[in-house]
C-alpha cells in the first residue's frame, strides 16, 4: 500500500506539463456531441471582379487593369511609378525588386535562395503575384515559398492577379487553398494601416504604405 | 471582508467615473468604433447564423480539447515546429527564458499579445536583462508611458492625439502639434530598426489550427509579419482555448473578428504560419516554438455552466458596448482582460474570492451578450459567478447577516412597522452610505410607513 502511494507520488512529481494539462481537460468530463449542421449559403456576386475592385478601392488600394505583363511594365514605368514618386515625395530613383521573371529590366530579380533578407530593408517597391483574390473583402492570397518578408518590408507593394482567379468569398478561397502545402502565406487586403491614435485611420503603419493591384485580363 | 483588489477597483472606478476628460476621450474613440462596426456588419447576409455557427464550432472545440490539442501538436511538429506546454505563468516564463538564453538573445521584438501581458513577460525579461520592444503602435505608446494596455484591441484608447503628440515630442522631438500621420511615420522609422536587430520575435496567435498544425495571426500594421520574418527564432505563446478544428473555419472567424474588433471587413494582414523556414526558402525563423498555456483555463473548463467563457476570440466588442467599461475605463479593472469578458473569466483563472467583485461591475443590461460574435451569454455568466460566490460563502459576514435579517423583517408587516423612520434611516446610513457613493446623498425613508399612512388616512376619511 505504502509503495503504491509512493509510486503515485513520484508519478505526480514527474508528470510533464503536457500530461497535467491533458489530465485537467479530461477531468473536466467533456461530452461527446455532434456538431450542428452548417447553416446559410455564402454570398456570391454577379460580377465578382467589379465587387473586388470596389471593395479594394474602399480600403485604400489602387486597382488597375492590364492585358499582359508587358502592359503592366509599361504602365508602371510611364504612369504608376511617377505617381508614387509625386504622391510620397520620393526624388531618388526607386529600388525595385520582383519575384516575377517578366519584370526583368524594370526590377531586380529575386532568384537566390541564399539572399539575406536584411538586404531588402531599403526596397522601395516590390512587384509580386498573388494566387487569387476574394471579392467580398478584396483579400489577395500571397503564398510565400521563397521570400516571406518582401511584401512587408517594401515601402510600396504591387500585386498582379489573374482576373479569372477572383473568387466570391472566403469559403471558396479555402477550397482553393487546400490544406497546408505552403509553410507560410498571407491574405493581404490593402496597404498596412493603423487606427491606434484616436481611432483615426493612417495608411502605412509598419508594412507597405501603398498597395496597387493589377487585374490581368 | 472585501479584498484589497476589490477595494482598489471601487476607488479607481469612482475616481474615473467622474473624470470628464477621460469620458470625453473614450466616448470619442468608441463613437468612431461604433460607426465603423455598423458599416462593417453590413457585409453579412445573415449575421445571426454566422454567430451561431461560430459558437457551435467553439463549443465542439472545448468538448474535444483533449483530442484536438494533441492533433495540433502532432501536425505542428510534422511541420518542423516545437510545442511546449506550460501550466502557469512561472513555467511559461521559464521556458521562454531557456530559449532566449540558449540563443543568447539580447533584444526581442514583440507583436501585440494579451497572453504575454497575462504572464507579465516584459517585466520578466527586463529583470533578466533582455530588452523587449513592443511593435504594435498602440502597445508601443503604452510601453513608452510605462502603462499597461487599456483595451484588449486598442491599447492606447484612453489617450488623445494631443497626449500622444506630447509624449513623442518629449521622447523623440517631433513637433508638439504633430498629426496622427506624422506620429505613425515616426514610430514606423524607429521600429523598422528594431526588427532588423532583434534576435527573437515573440507573438501571440489569434487561432491555433488543428488540422494543418498552423497558427494564424490577424493584424493591420504589418508588425507581426516583420517580427516573425527577420529574427532567427519565433516564439508564439497561445492560450489553449485559441484552437479551431480546421483551416476552413477561418472563413468564419477572420471576418467576425475583423468586423467586431475594428469594423473592417477583413483586417489588412491575415497570416498563416506553419513552422520554421524550410529548405529552399530564403527567410523566416530557423526555429519556431508554440507555447500552449493553461494558466487557469482548465479551471474554467471544469465549470460546465461557464465553460463558454473560453469561446472568446478577443475582439473587444463587449468592452466597447459596456456602459460600465465606458465609465470606469480599462485600467480600473486591475486585470489583464478588462470589461465584461474579463469580469467573467478572471474569477476562474485567478480566483473567485479575490475577483468576485467584478461580477457586480455590471448593470446586467445584456448589451455585451448582444454584440458577442461567438454568442457567449455574458450576463448569465456574471449572474452565475454571483451565485457561486454566495454559495462558496465568499460574501462578507455582515452582508450575510444583513440579508438574513432583511428577509425576516421584510416578510412581516408587523416587523416592518416595528421600527420607525428614524431607526430605518439609521440602519440605511450605517450600511449603505459607502456603497451609495460620496457624490450623491441617500434619500431618506419616510417617518411613517406607507401602510400606516394609508390606515391613518382611511380613519380620517371615515370621520368626515
Amino acid at each position: 500500500m505504502r509503495s503504491a502511494l509512493f509510486l503515485l507520488f513520484t508519478f505526480e512529481l514527474f508528470m510533464s506539463s503536457r500530461d497535467k494539462i491533458i489530465q485537467a481537460i479530461k477531468a473536466a468530463a467533456l461530452e461527446e456531441v455532434p456538431l450542428p449542421a452548417a447553416v446559410g449559403n455564402p454570398i456570391t456576386y454577379e460580377d465578382p471582379v467589379q465587387k473586388f475592385s470596389d471593395v479594394a478601392k474602399a480600403v485604400g488600394t489602387s486597382v488597375l487593369e492590364a492585358e499582359s505583363h508587358q502592359a503592366v511594365k509599361d504602365h508602371l514605368m510611364q504612369t504608376y511609378i511617377p505617381e508614387v514618386q509625386t504622391r510620397w515625395g520620393l526624388e531618388q530613383p526607386l529600388r525595385m525588386v520582383s519575384t516575377l521573371p517578366e519584370m526583368e529590366g524594370l526590377a531586380e530579380q529575386i532568384t537566390d535562395v541564399a539572399l539575406d533578407p536584411h538586404s531588402l530593408e531599403n526596397v522601395d517597391m516590390a512587384i509580386m503575384s498573388a494566387q487569387f483574390g476574394v471579392a467580398e473583402n478584396s483579400a489577395l492570397w500571397v503564398p510565400e515559398t521563397m521570400i516571406r518578408v518582401l511584401p512587408f518590408i517594401c515601402q510600396h507593394l504591387v500585386l498582379l492577379v489573374d482576373s479569372r482567379q477572383i473568387l466570391n468569398n472566403m469559403h471558396e478561397a479555402y477550397e482553393k487553398m487546400g490544406l497546408g502545402d505552403d509553410s507560410f502565406g498571407a491574405f493581404i487586403a490593402g496597404p498596412s494601416k493603423t487606427a491606434d491614435i484616436e481611432q483615426s485611420l493612417v495608411l502605412g503603419a509598419h508594412g507597405p504604405r501603398s498597395l496597387a493591384i493589377y487585374l490581368m485580363a | 471582508m472585501s479584498t484589497k483588489t476589490a477595494l482598489d477597483f471601487v476607488s479607481a472606478s469612482e475616481h474615473k467615473a467622474f473624470d470628464l476628460q477621460h469620458r470625453k476621450v473614450i466616448n470619442f474613440n468608441i463613437d468612431r468604433y461604433d460607426n465603423a462596426v455598423s458599416n462593417g456588419l453590413k457585409q453579412w447576409n445573415n449575421l445571426e447564423n454566422a454567430k451561431r455557427k461560430a459558437h457551435s464550432i467553439k463549443w465542439r472545440v472545448m468538448e474535444n480539447l483533449d483530442k484536438l490539442l494533441p492533433e495540433f501538436e502532432a501536425n505542428f511538429q510534422k511541420n518542423g515546429g516545437k510545442v511546449i506546454w506550460a501550466n502557469d505563468t512561472v513555467e511559461a516564463q521559464r521556458e521562454i527564458l531557456t530559449i532566449l538564453r540558449r540563443v543568447q538573445a539580447k533584444k526581442i521584438v514583440k507583436s501585440k499579445s494579451m497572453v504575454t501581458e497575462e504572464i507579465e513577460l516584459n517585466a520578466f525579461l527586463e529583470n533578466n536583462q533582455i530588452q523587449s520592444v513592443e511593435t504594435d503602435l498602440g502597445e508601443y505608446i503604452v510601453q513608452l508611458l510605462g502603462q499597461k494596455p487599456y483595451h484588449i484591441v486598442t491599447p492606447a484608447m484612453h489617450l488623445s492625439l494631443a497626449d500622444i503628440a506630447k509624449l513623442f515630442h518629449e521622447k523623440f522631438d517631433t513637433p508638439e502639434n504633430a498629426t496622427a500621420e506624422q506620429l505613425t511615420l515616426k514610430a514606423r522609422e524607429l521600429l523598422r530598426e528594431e526588427y532588423l536587430l532583434a534576435d527573437v520575435g515573440i507573438t501571440g496567435a489569434n487561432f491555433l489550427i488543428a488540422d494543418t498544425g498552423s497558427i494564424a495571426i490577424t493584424e493591420n500594421e504589418g508588425n507581426a509579419r516583420l517580427s516573425t520574418s527577420f529574427p532567427k527564432v519565433h516564439i508564439a505563446i497561445v492560450g489553449i482555448e485559441k484552437l479551431i478544428p480546421s483551416i476552413n473555419d477561418l472563413d468564419l472567424y477572420w471576418p467576425l473578428l475583423a468586423n467586431h474588433g475594428t469594423g473592417q471587413r477583413l483586417t489588412v494582414y491575415n497570416t498563416i504560419l506553419s513552422g520554421p523556414k524550410r529548405e529552399g526558402e530564403s527567410d523566416g525563423p530557423e526555429e519556431m516554438y508554440v507555447i500552449l498555456l493553461d494558466n487557469g483555463r482548465t479551471d474554467l473548463l471544469a465549470q460546465k455552466e461557464q465553460r463558454q467563457g473560453l469561446y472568446c476570440i478577443r475582439c473587444g466588442a463587449c468592452l466597447n458596448a459596456c456602459p460600465i467599461y465606458k465609465n470606469v475605463g480599462g485600467h480600473s479593472y486591475g486585470t489583464t482582460y478588462s470589461g465584461p469578458i474579463g469580469s467573467i473569466i478572471t474569477p476562474h483563472m485567478k480566483g473567485l474570492q479575490e475577483f468576485k467583485h467584478l461580477s457586480y461591475a455590471s448593470s446586467l443590461c445584456g448589451k455585451c451578450t448582444e454584440v458577442c460574435p461567438v454568442k457567449i451569454d455574458i450576463q448569465k455568466m456574471l449572474l452565475l459567478n454571483r451565485r457561486d460566490s454566495v454559495k462558496e460563502g465568499f460574501s462578507p459576514q455582515v452582508e450575510q447577516w444583513g440579508w438574513k435579517t432583511f428577509a425576516k423583517v421584510a416578510i412581516k408587516r408587523n416587523w416592518i412597522d416595528f421600527f420607525n423612520g428614524k431607526w430605518k434611516n439609521f440602519f440605511l446610513k450605517k450600511f449603505f452610505t459607502k456603497a451609495w457613493g460620496s457624490k450623491r446623498t441617500l434619500p431618506p425613508i419616510a417617518q411613517t410607513s406607507f401602510s400606516k399612512q394609508w390606515k391613518e388616512q382611511e380613519k380620517k376619511d371615515k370621520t368626515y
